[in-house]
Protein backbone atom coordinates (compact mmCIF):
# COMPACT_ATOMS: atom_id res chain seq x y z
CA UNK A 1 0.00 0.00 0.00
CA UNK A 2 0.87 3.85 0.58
CA UNK A 3 4.70 4.43 1.44
CA UNK A 4 4.47 6.33 5.19
CA UNK A 5 5.18 10.17 4.43
CA UNK A 6 5.94 11.43 7.91
CA UNK A 7 5.73 15.28 9.21
CA UNK A 8 6.85 16.48 12.14
CA UNK A 9 4.74 18.99 14.37
CA UNK A 10 6.41 22.02 13.63
CA UNK A 11 6.28 21.30 9.94
CA UNK A 12 2.88 20.63 10.26
CA UNK A 13 2.58 24.32 11.86
CA UNK A 14 4.57 26.25 9.30
CA UNK A 15 2.28 24.10 5.93
CA UNK A 16 -0.99 25.64 7.77
CA UNK A 17 0.36 29.01 7.85
CA UNK A 18 1.33 29.31 4.21
CA UNK A 19 -2.03 28.43 3.29
CA UNK A 20 -2.90 31.21 5.52
CA UNK A 21 -0.56 33.20 4.43
CA UNK A 22 -1.12 32.11 0.76
CA UNK A 23 -4.71 34.13 0.48
CA UNK A 24 -3.93 36.80 2.42
CA UNK A 25 -1.35 38.39 0.30
CA UNK A 26 -3.76 37.80 -2.53
CA UNK A 27 -7.17 39.59 -3.33
CA UNK A 28 -9.21 38.62 -0.25
CA UNK A 29 -8.42 41.11 2.60
CA UNK A 30 -9.75 43.71 -0.06
CA UNK A 31 -13.05 42.09 -0.37
CA UNK A 32 -13.03 42.04 3.45
CA UNK A 33 -12.56 45.37 3.67
CA UNK A 34 -15.01 45.95 0.66
CA UNK A 35 -18.03 44.08 2.90
CA UNK A 36 -17.02 44.72 6.38
CA UNK A 37 -15.22 48.34 5.80
CA UNK A 38 -14.05 49.21 9.01
CA UNK A 39 -14.85 46.14 11.06
CA UNK A 40 -13.00 44.30 8.94
CA UNK A 41 -10.68 43.35 11.48
CA UNK A 42 -13.39 41.88 14.08
CA UNK A 43 -14.47 39.72 11.40
CA UNK A 44 -10.98 38.09 11.48
CA UNK A 45 -11.64 37.84 15.38
CA UNK A 46 -14.35 36.00 15.11
CA UNK A 47 -13.65 33.94 12.30
CA UNK A 48 -10.07 32.97 13.71
CA UNK A 49 -12.70 31.49 17.07
CA UNK A 50 -15.15 29.75 14.86
CA UNK A 51 -12.07 28.40 13.13
CA UNK A 52 -10.95 27.20 16.32
CA UNK A 53 -14.34 25.46 17.38
CA UNK A 54 -14.56 23.41 13.69
CA UNK A 55 -10.57 22.39 14.33
CA UNK A 56 -11.70 20.79 17.93
CA UNK A 57 -13.93 18.54 15.60
CA UNK A 58 -11.40 17.76 13.03
CA UNK A 59 -8.82 17.06 15.89
CA UNK A 60 -11.52 14.89 17.71
CA UNK A 61 -12.19 13.19 14.35
CA UNK A 62 -8.27 12.69 13.62
CA UNK A 63 -7.52 11.11 17.22
CA UNK A 64 -11.23 8.79 16.86
CA UNK A 65 -10.00 7.18 13.32
CA UNK A 66 -6.12 6.79 13.96
CA UNK A 67 -3.88 6.99 10.84
CA UNK A 68 -7.26 7.84 8.79
CA UNK A 69 -7.70 11.14 6.47
CA UNK A 70 -11.07 12.57 6.22
CA UNK A 71 -11.39 10.38 2.76
CA UNK A 72 -10.60 7.18 4.69
CA UNK A 73 -13.05 8.22 7.48
CA UNK A 74 -16.29 9.19 5.68
CA UNK A 75 -15.63 5.66 3.91
CA UNK A 76 -15.39 3.96 7.47
CA UNK A 77 -18.48 5.69 8.66
CA UNK A 78 -20.88 5.72 5.93
CA UNK A 79 -19.66 1.84 4.02
CA UNK A 80 -18.09 1.93 0.79
CA UNK A 81 -20.57 3.73 -1.63
CA UNK A 82 -21.89 6.71 0.31
CA UNK A 83 -18.69 7.07 1.87
CA UNK A 84 -16.99 7.04 -1.26
CA UNK A 85 -19.30 9.65 -2.41
CA UNK A 86 -19.05 11.89 0.52
CA UNK A 87 -14.97 11.47 0.59
CA UNK A 88 -14.53 12.29 -3.10
CA UNK A 89 -15.86 15.73 -2.78
CA UNK A 90 -13.24 17.05 -0.25
CA UNK A 91 -10.31 15.93 -3.01
CA UNK A 92 -12.69 17.79 -5.62
CA UNK A 93 -12.68 20.83 -2.88
CA UNK A 94 -9.10 21.12 -3.23
CA UNK A 95 -8.55 20.49 -6.26
CA UNK A 96 -11.13 23.76 -7.01
CA UNK A 97 -9.18 25.84 -4.45
CA UNK A 98 -5.97 25.08 -6.11
CA UNK A 99 -7.57 26.13 -9.57
CA UNK A 100 -8.55 29.51 -8.10
CA UNK A 101 -5.41 30.50 -5.55
CA UNK A 102 -3.17 29.55 -8.75
CA UNK A 103 -5.09 31.97 -11.07
CA UNK A 104 -5.45 34.51 -8.50
CA UNK A 105 -1.07 34.20 -8.17
CA UNK A 106 -0.61 34.29 -11.85
CA UNK A 107 -2.72 37.24 -12.15
CA UNK A 108 -0.99 38.82 -9.62
CA UNK A 109 2.26 38.04 -11.37
CA UNK A 110 0.80 39.38 -14.58
CA UNK A 111 -0.11 42.82 -13.33
CA UNK A 112 2.78 44.10 -11.29
CA UNK A 113 5.80 41.66 -12.38
CA UNK A 114 5.43 40.03 -15.95
CA UNK A 115 2.37 42.49 -17.54
CA UNK A 116 3.54 41.27 -21.62
CA UNK A 117 4.04 37.77 -20.74
CA UNK A 118 0.83 35.54 -21.69
CA UNK A 119 -0.80 34.18 -18.53
CA UNK A 120 -1.06 30.80 -19.79
CA UNK A 121 3.19 30.95 -19.30
CA UNK A 122 3.05 32.07 -16.39
CA UNK A 123 0.32 29.50 -15.10
CA UNK A 124 2.36 26.79 -16.92
CA UNK A 125 5.64 27.57 -15.12
CA UNK A 126 4.06 27.94 -11.20
CA UNK A 127 2.19 24.25 -12.42
CA UNK A 128 5.83 22.66 -13.40
CA UNK A 129 7.03 23.74 -10.03
CA UNK A 130 4.50 22.13 -8.11
CA UNK A 131 3.96 18.86 -10.05
CA UNK A 132 7.99 18.87 -9.29
CA UNK A 133 7.12 19.53 -5.57
CA UNK A 134 4.53 17.02 -5.30
CA UNK A 135 5.97 14.29 -7.23
CA UNK A 136 8.76 14.17 -4.33
CA UNK A 137 6.04 13.87 -1.81
CA UNK A 138 4.43 15.60 1.26
CA UNK A 139 7.62 15.15 3.13
CA UNK A 140 9.39 17.89 1.00
CA UNK A 141 7.16 20.39 0.56
CA UNK A 142 7.02 20.20 4.52
CA UNK A 143 10.62 20.39 4.85
CA UNK A 144 10.65 23.91 2.30
CA UNK A 145 7.52 25.56 4.22
CA UNK A 146 9.36 24.81 7.67
CA UNK A 147 12.10 27.15 6.27
CA UNK A 148 10.07 29.81 4.15
CA UNK A 149 7.23 29.55 6.63
CA UNK A 150 9.17 31.80 9.56
CA UNK A 151 10.78 34.11 6.70
CA UNK A 152 7.56 34.99 5.42
CA UNK A 153 6.37 35.73 9.85
CA UNK A 154 9.20 37.80 9.99
CA UNK A 155 8.50 39.66 6.86
CA UNK A 156 5.25 40.22 6.92
CA UNK A 157 5.79 41.49 10.73
CA UNK A 158 8.87 43.54 9.58
CA UNK A 159 6.63 45.30 7.02
CA UNK A 160 3.84 46.08 9.72
CA UNK A 161 6.08 47.76 11.90
CA UNK A 162 7.72 49.47 9.31
CA UNK A 163 4.29 50.80 8.53
CA UNK A 164 2.93 52.08 12.06
CA UNK A 165 3.80 55.59 11.34
CA UNK A 166 1.34 56.03 8.32
CA UNK A 167 -1.62 54.42 10.32
CA UNK A 168 -4.09 57.03 11.30
CA UNK A 169 -6.23 55.76 14.12
CA UNK A 170 -9.23 58.73 13.38
CA UNK A 171 -9.65 56.60 10.39
CA UNK A 172 -10.53 52.73 12.19
CA UNK A 173 -12.97 54.94 14.15
CA UNK A 174 -16.23 54.49 15.06
CA UNK A 175 -16.10 50.78 15.02
CA UNK A 176 -19.56 48.94 14.40
CA UNK A 177 -21.50 52.03 12.80
CA UNK A 178 -22.99 49.96 10.43
CA UNK A 179 -23.88 47.06 13.30
CA UNK A 180 -22.80 43.66 13.66
CA UNK A 181 -24.57 41.85 10.92
CA UNK A 182 -21.15 43.37 8.58
CA UNK A 183 -18.96 42.06 10.86
CA UNK A 184 -20.53 38.51 11.28
CA UNK A 185 -20.93 37.90 7.39
CA UNK A 186 -17.56 39.21 7.02
CA UNK A 187 -16.37 36.74 9.32
CA UNK A 188 -17.89 33.97 7.66
CA UNK A 189 -16.64 34.84 4.36
CA UNK A 190 -13.12 35.17 5.78
CA UNK A 191 -13.67 31.64 7.60
CA UNK A 192 -13.97 29.93 4.50
CA UNK A 193 -10.62 31.14 3.13
CA UNK A 194 -9.20 30.35 7.30
CA UNK A 195 -10.81 27.06 6.53
CA UNK A 196 -8.95 25.35 3.64
CA UNK A 197 -6.94 24.47 6.88
CA UNK A 198 -8.70 21.62 7.13
CA UNK A 199 -6.04 19.96 4.90
CA UNK A 200 -5.36 19.70 8.90
CA UNK A 201 -6.80 16.11 8.52
CA UNK A 202 -4.88 15.13 5.77
CA UNK A 203 -1.84 16.08 7.94
CA UNK A 204 -2.86 14.51 11.48
CA UNK A 205 -2.15 10.94 10.14
CA UNK A 206 0.97 11.24 8.68
CA UNK A 207 1.76 13.53 11.33
CA UNK A 208 4.89 11.63 14.14
CA UNK A 209 2.56 13.21 16.62
CA UNK A 210 -0.86 13.11 16.13
CA UNK A 211 -2.82 14.31 19.11
CA UNK A 212 -0.67 17.74 18.57
CA UNK A 213 -3.25 18.17 15.46
CA UNK A 214 -5.26 20.79 17.42
CA UNK A 215 -2.30 22.66 19.07
CA UNK A 216 -0.60 22.40 15.17
CA UNK A 217 -3.65 24.29 14.10
CA UNK A 218 -4.31 26.64 16.71
CA UNK A 219 -0.89 28.01 16.54
CA UNK A 220 -1.14 28.52 12.62
CA UNK A 221 -4.59 30.20 12.75
CA UNK A 222 -3.75 31.92 15.72
CA UNK A 223 -0.55 33.51 13.57
CA UNK A 224 -2.14 33.65 10.41
CA UNK A 225 -5.58 35.11 11.76
CA UNK A 226 -3.26 37.56 13.46
CA UNK A 227 -1.47 38.25 10.19
CA UNK A 228 -4.81 39.24 8.32
CA UNK A 229 -6.05 41.06 11.15
CA UNK A 230 -3.49 43.54 11.69
CA UNK A 231 -2.91 43.25 7.51
CA UNK A 232 -6.58 44.55 7.33
CA UNK A 233 -6.50 47.27 10.25
CA UNK A 234 -3.30 48.57 8.78
CA UNK A 235 -5.12 48.73 5.31
CA UNK A 236 -7.95 50.81 6.94
CA UNK A 237 -5.93 53.09 9.10
CA UNK A 238 -3.54 54.11 6.34
CA UNK A 239 -5.84 54.27 3.54
CA UNK A 240 -9.58 54.71 4.93
CA UNK A 241 -11.88 51.51 4.28
CA UNK A 242 -13.64 53.10 1.24
CA UNK A 243 -10.16 53.38 -0.81
CA UNK A 244 -8.69 49.96 0.87
CA UNK A 245 -12.07 48.21 0.21
CA UNK A 246 -11.62 49.17 -4.05
CA UNK A 247 -8.15 48.35 -4.00
CA UNK A 248 -6.86 44.92 -5.76
CA UNK A 249 -4.09 44.24 -3.34
CA UNK A 250 -4.00 46.34 0.22
CA UNK A 251 -0.98 45.02 0.62
CA UNK A 252 1.36 45.66 -1.80
CA UNK A 253 0.12 49.25 -1.84
CA UNK A 254 0.95 49.33 1.84
CA UNK A 255 4.46 47.74 1.02
CA UNK A 256 4.85 50.08 -1.86
CA UNK A 257 4.70 52.91 0.78
CA UNK A 258 7.78 51.93 2.73
CA UNK A 259 10.56 53.85 2.67
CA UNK A 260 13.56 54.09 5.08
CA UNK A 261 15.45 56.68 4.74
CA UNK A 262 14.56 57.61 1.41
CA UNK A 263 16.90 55.77 0.00
CA UNK A 264 15.72 51.96 1.18
CA UNK A 265 12.13 51.19 -1.18
CA UNK A 266 10.22 48.81 -3.38
CA UNK A 267 9.23 46.19 -0.51
CA UNK A 268 6.59 45.11 -2.73
CA UNK A 269 9.26 42.72 -3.95
CA UNK A 270 9.22 41.14 -0.54
CA UNK A 271 5.50 41.02 -0.74
CA UNK A 272 5.10 39.27 -4.07
CA UNK A 273 8.48 36.84 -2.85
CA UNK A 274 5.79 35.51 -0.06
CA UNK A 275 2.94 35.22 -2.43
CA UNK A 276 4.20 33.66 -4.66
CA UNK A 277 6.42 31.34 -2.34
CA UNK A 278 3.59 30.27 0.30
CA UNK A 279 0.85 29.82 -3.27
CA UNK A 280 3.21 27.40 -4.83
CA UNK A 281 3.67 25.65 -1.42
CA UNK A 282 -0.11 25.84 -0.67
CA UNK A 283 -1.47 24.79 -4.40
CA UNK A 284 1.50 21.90 -3.99
CA UNK A 285 -0.39 20.71 -1.18
CA UNK A 286 -3.64 21.03 -2.04
CA UNK A 287 -2.39 19.13 -5.52
CA UNK A 288 -0.98 16.39 -3.08
CA UNK A 289 -4.06 16.66 -1.12
CA UNK A 290 -6.01 15.85 -4.36
CA UNK A 291 -3.98 12.80 -5.36
CA UNK A 292 -3.97 11.54 -2.19
CA UNK A 293 -7.77 11.77 -1.82
CA UNK A 294 -8.37 10.42 -5.21
CA UNK A 295 -6.07 7.30 -4.81
CA UNK A 296 -7.75 6.35 -1.69
CA UNK A 297 -11.18 6.82 -3.15
CA UNK A 298 -10.63 4.37 -6.21
CA UNK A 299 -7.83 2.35 -4.09
CA UNK A 300 -4.93 2.65 -5.59
CA UNK A 301 -1.39 1.38 -4.65
CA UNK A 302 0.11 4.57 -4.63
CA UNK A 303 -0.85 8.65 -5.18
CA UNK A 304 2.59 9.54 -7.55
CA UNK A 305 1.13 8.41 -10.92
CA UNK A 306 -1.74 10.48 -10.43
CA UNK A 307 0.51 13.61 -9.86
CA UNK A 308 1.03 15.07 -13.06
CA UNK A 309 -2.89 14.19 -14.39
CA UNK A 310 -3.88 15.89 -11.52
CA UNK A 311 -1.98 18.90 -12.17
CA UNK A 312 -2.69 19.39 -15.73
CA UNK A 313 -6.57 19.23 -14.73
CA UNK A 314 -6.19 22.30 -12.17
CA UNK A 315 -3.74 23.90 -15.06
CA UNK A 316 -6.75 23.40 -17.54
CA UNK A 317 -9.59 24.58 -14.51
CA UNK A 318 -7.43 27.49 -13.56
CA UNK A 319 -7.08 28.61 -17.39
CA UNK A 320 -10.72 28.11 -18.57
CA UNK A 321 -12.69 28.69 -15.37
CA UNK A 322 -12.67 32.38 -15.33
CA UNK A 323 -12.30 34.64 -18.29
CA UNK A 324 -10.67 37.86 -16.59
CA UNK A 325 -10.36 39.33 -12.96
CA UNK A 326 -13.32 40.66 -12.08
CA UNK A 327 -15.04 36.90 -12.92
CA UNK A 328 -12.40 35.64 -10.35
CA UNK A 329 -13.43 38.25 -7.56
CA UNK A 330 -17.14 37.44 -8.19
CA UNK A 331 -16.28 33.69 -7.93
CA UNK A 332 -14.57 34.34 -4.79
CA UNK A 333 -16.79 36.80 -3.10
CA UNK A 334 -20.46 35.40 -3.74
CA UNK A 335 -19.89 32.01 -4.94
CA UNK A 336 -16.93 30.39 -2.95
CA UNK A 337 -17.98 30.63 0.42
CA UNK A 338 -21.09 28.83 -0.01
CA UNK A 339 -18.89 25.73 -1.43
CA UNK A 340 -16.18 26.31 1.33
CA UNK A 341 -18.61 26.34 4.06
CA UNK A 342 -20.44 23.04 2.80
CA UNK A 343 -17.37 21.23 2.68
CA UNK A 344 -15.84 22.34 5.27
CA UNK A 345 -18.10 22.76 7.79
CA UNK A 346 -21.32 20.91 6.80
CA UNK A 347 -19.50 17.87 5.78
CA UNK A 348 -16.91 17.48 8.47
CA UNK A 349 -20.18 18.03 10.84
CA UNK A 350 -22.28 15.11 9.20
CA UNK A 351 -19.32 12.72 9.36
CA UNK A 352 -19.42 13.53 13.25
CA UNK A 353 -22.56 13.48 13.72
CA UNK A 354 -22.72 10.03 11.69
CA UNK A 355 -20.03 9.01 13.54
CA UNK A 356 -21.16 9.51 16.57
CA UNK A 357 -24.82 7.88 15.77
CA UNK A 358 -23.24 4.82 14.18
CA UNK A 359 -21.06 4.45 17.07
CA UNK A 360 -17.79 3.96 14.50
CA UNK A 361 -14.52 4.07 15.45
CA UNK A 362 -10.81 3.58 13.97
CA UNK A 363 -8.76 0.78 15.09
CA UNK A 364 -5.88 1.73 16.99
CA UNK A 365 -2.73 2.00 15.34
CA UNK A 366 -0.35 -0.36 17.12
CA UNK B 1 -4.58 25.56 -26.71
CA UNK B 2 -6.03 22.20 -27.44
CA UNK B 3 -3.21 20.78 -29.51
CA UNK B 4 -0.34 21.67 -27.18
CA UNK B 5 -2.95 20.75 -24.25
CA UNK B 6 -3.14 16.70 -26.05
CA UNK B 7 1.01 16.99 -26.57
CA UNK B 8 1.33 17.58 -23.17
CA UNK B 9 -1.27 14.55 -22.02
CA UNK B 10 0.40 12.21 -24.43
CA UNK B 11 3.65 13.19 -23.00
CA UNK B 12 2.28 12.02 -19.39
CA UNK B 13 0.66 9.39 -20.36
CA UNK B 14 3.78 7.64 -21.97
CA UNK B 15 5.57 8.50 -18.42
CA UNK B 16 3.76 7.41 -16.48
CA UNK B 17 1.69 5.00 -18.41
CA UNK B 18 4.67 3.08 -19.46
CA UNK B 19 5.97 1.95 -16.08
CA UNK B 20 2.35 1.42 -15.25
CA UNK B 21 1.55 -1.16 -17.68
CA UNK B 22 4.88 -2.68 -17.19
CA UNK B 23 4.22 -3.26 -13.21
CA UNK B 24 0.32 -4.68 -14.53
CA UNK B 25 -1.25 -1.81 -11.82
CA UNK B 26 -3.89 -1.41 -14.77
CA UNK B 27 -6.22 0.25 -11.84
CA UNK B 28 -3.50 3.27 -11.78
CA UNK B 29 -2.82 3.17 -15.90
CA UNK B 30 -7.00 4.00 -15.70
CA UNK B 31 -7.25 6.76 -13.07
CA UNK B 32 -4.48 8.13 -15.06
CA UNK B 33 -5.95 8.38 -18.61
CA UNK B 34 -9.65 9.10 -16.63
CA UNK B 35 -7.93 12.52 -15.69
CA UNK B 36 -6.34 13.34 -18.74
CA UNK B 37 -8.95 12.66 -20.26
CA UNK B 38 -11.57 15.00 -18.06
CA UNK B 39 -8.89 17.47 -18.47
CA UNK B 40 -8.88 17.18 -22.90
CA UNK B 41 -12.82 17.15 -22.10
CA UNK B 42 -13.01 20.19 -19.94
CA UNK B 43 -11.03 22.26 -22.76
CA UNK B 44 -13.36 21.31 -25.33
CA UNK B 45 -16.26 22.21 -23.68
CA UNK B 46 -14.90 25.62 -22.86
CA UNK B 47 -13.53 25.43 -26.60
CA UNK B 48 -17.37 24.94 -27.60
CA UNK B 49 -18.58 27.76 -25.39
CA UNK B 50 -20.27 25.30 -23.20
CA UNK B 51 -20.11 26.08 -19.39
CA UNK B 52 -17.33 24.77 -17.34
CA UNK B 53 -18.50 23.09 -13.68
CA UNK B 54 -17.06 26.06 -11.76
CA UNK B 55 -19.22 28.33 -14.35
CA UNK B 56 -22.75 26.32 -13.19
CA UNK B 57 -21.08 26.56 -9.71
CA UNK B 58 -20.92 30.22 -9.74
CA UNK B 59 -24.53 30.59 -11.81
CA UNK B 60 -26.14 28.77 -9.27
CA UNK B 61 -24.64 29.98 -6.20
CA UNK B 62 -23.97 33.63 -6.85
CA UNK B 63 -27.63 34.44 -6.15
CA UNK B 64 -27.23 33.36 -2.82
CA UNK B 65 -24.28 34.46 -2.29
CA UNK B 66 -25.55 37.73 -3.10
CA UNK B 67 -28.08 37.76 -0.36
CA UNK B 68 -25.86 36.81 2.24
CA UNK B 69 -23.05 39.14 1.37
CA UNK B 70 -24.52 42.10 0.34
CA UNK B 71 -22.58 45.25 0.96
CA UNK B 72 -24.10 47.17 3.96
Amino acid sequence: MFKKEIISTNQFVWMLFSVITSFTVLQIPALLIFHAGRDAWLSVVLAWFFDVLLAIVYAYMGMRFPGQNFVQYSITILGKYFGRVVGIMFPLFFLMVASILMRGISMLINNKILPQTPMLVVLCFGYIVIAYAVKKGIEVIARACEILGPIYLISLVLIFISVIPLVKLNRIKPQLMEGFYPVFSGSIFILTFIGICIMMSMYIPICNRPQNGFLAKFIAVSLGAAMVSILALFSVGIFGAEQAGNMINPGLEITRMISIGNSIEHFEVVWLIIAIGAGIMTVSSLIWAFSLGISQIIGLRTYKPVVYPATLLALVLSTISFDGGVELINFSFYAFPLIAIFVETGLEMFLFIMALVLKKRGSKIV
Amino acid sequence: MLLALIFVSMIIELIEGIPLFKKKMWRELATVTVLIVIAIFLEIVNTLGIPTPIHILKDLLSPLGKAIFKHP
